[in-house]
């Protein structure tokens, strides 16, 4: 049994060296600094207290962000000063996840072709930027958890317990997610003259 | 395209099975060796799903690169604080 300064020096180094995925994760999840910095703040505190739970030391990242994202639902969602203006529907309705899918597969040769043109490079030098902000439109369920993959490099089984939910959901919102994040950096690149013709690739018709 | 299995009794999946499968195979979540070869058979010869994981493999590059927010010097100095007082 470790004590109380062995485990206080361990659990301070470890929010130091995740307190930038911490505050990341929190100002994707509230969209406001001040409500994300009260966040972290509030689930530091929360997870010092219930230290003597983390079984597996190894489980340090999962178990924090599952606290973070708890406190979130618990005391923050609800007052979350802006509301999500995404333009998407949020459907965890399998059809609609596989006629996505089936959508996706309808040769979309003429993204294909745009992404392999010349144009490509600027393309990329937008895309950086155009990247985080189509990540931001994302409804709150894929958006954290393209963010906790993507960005944050935790697994899928990882994720599912940071979120409560299988991780055959997880998959599922992936995909959806991804989907989603694809069809409005399309939409972008018509819109900056990137692309002049044709639809997203999700609303091919052939 | 056959789906009968190969010599290496690898059974061809279709294009929908192969998009399904995609992510999980891009962030390295098909971990069950089966899944992977099948997956890769199907890349292997279909062009339109080879192209996408192509640029899906640039996109989750892209994202990953997009990166994470700095922690404001005014958390960090509150964190601080909080954690000399436990």
């Amino acid at each position: 049994m470790p004590d109380a300064t062995e485990m206080k020096a361990w659990f301070s180094q470890q929010i130091e060296e995740n307190s930038d995925s911490l505050y990341s994760v929190a100002h994707r999840l509230t969209r406001n600094s001040a409500d994300a910095e009260d966040l972290v703040a509030d689930a530091v505190a929360k997870a010092w207290s219930a230290l003597p739970t983390l079984e597996d030391r190894d489980r340090f990242r999962p178990w924090i962000f599952r606290i973070l994202h708890n406190r979130f639902i618990s005391d923050y969602r609800k007052k979350s000063i802006r509301p999500v203006e995404t333009g998407y529907e949020e459907s965890t309705n399998s059809d609609d996840n596989e006629e996505i899918s089936s959508l996706l597969i309808r040769q979309p040769d003429e993204f294909l072709n745009w992404w392999a043109n010349p144009e490509r490079a600027f393309a990329n030098d937008l895309l950086g930027e155009d990247i985080v902000a189509a990540i931001e439109r994302l409804p709150e369920s894929f958006r954290l958890t393209v963010v906790l993959i993507n960005i944050e490099g935790l697994s899928y089984d990882e994720t599912a317990e940071i979120l409560g939910v299988p991780p055959g959901t997880v998959r599922s919102r992936m995909r959806r997610g991804r989907t989603l994040l694809q069809k409005a950096l399309w939409q972008h690149a018509k819109e900056a003259g990137l692309i002049t013709t044709g639809n997203s690739p999700l609303e091919c018709k052939i | 395209m056959s789906k009968q299995p190969d010599q290496a009794g690898i059974e061809d999946i279709d294009c929908l099975e192969a998009i399904d499968s995609l992510y999980a195979y891009l962030d390295g979540e098909l971990d069950d060796d089966r899944s992977l070869a099948r997956f890769e058979k199907h890349i292997s010869h279909c062009r339109s799903c080879y192209s996408r994981s192509e640029l899906e493999g640039v996109l989750t590059e892209r994202i990953r690169q997009s990166g994470k927010d700095k922690t404001p010097a005014s958390l960090k100095s509150r964190l601080r604080t909080l954690m000399d007082n436990f």
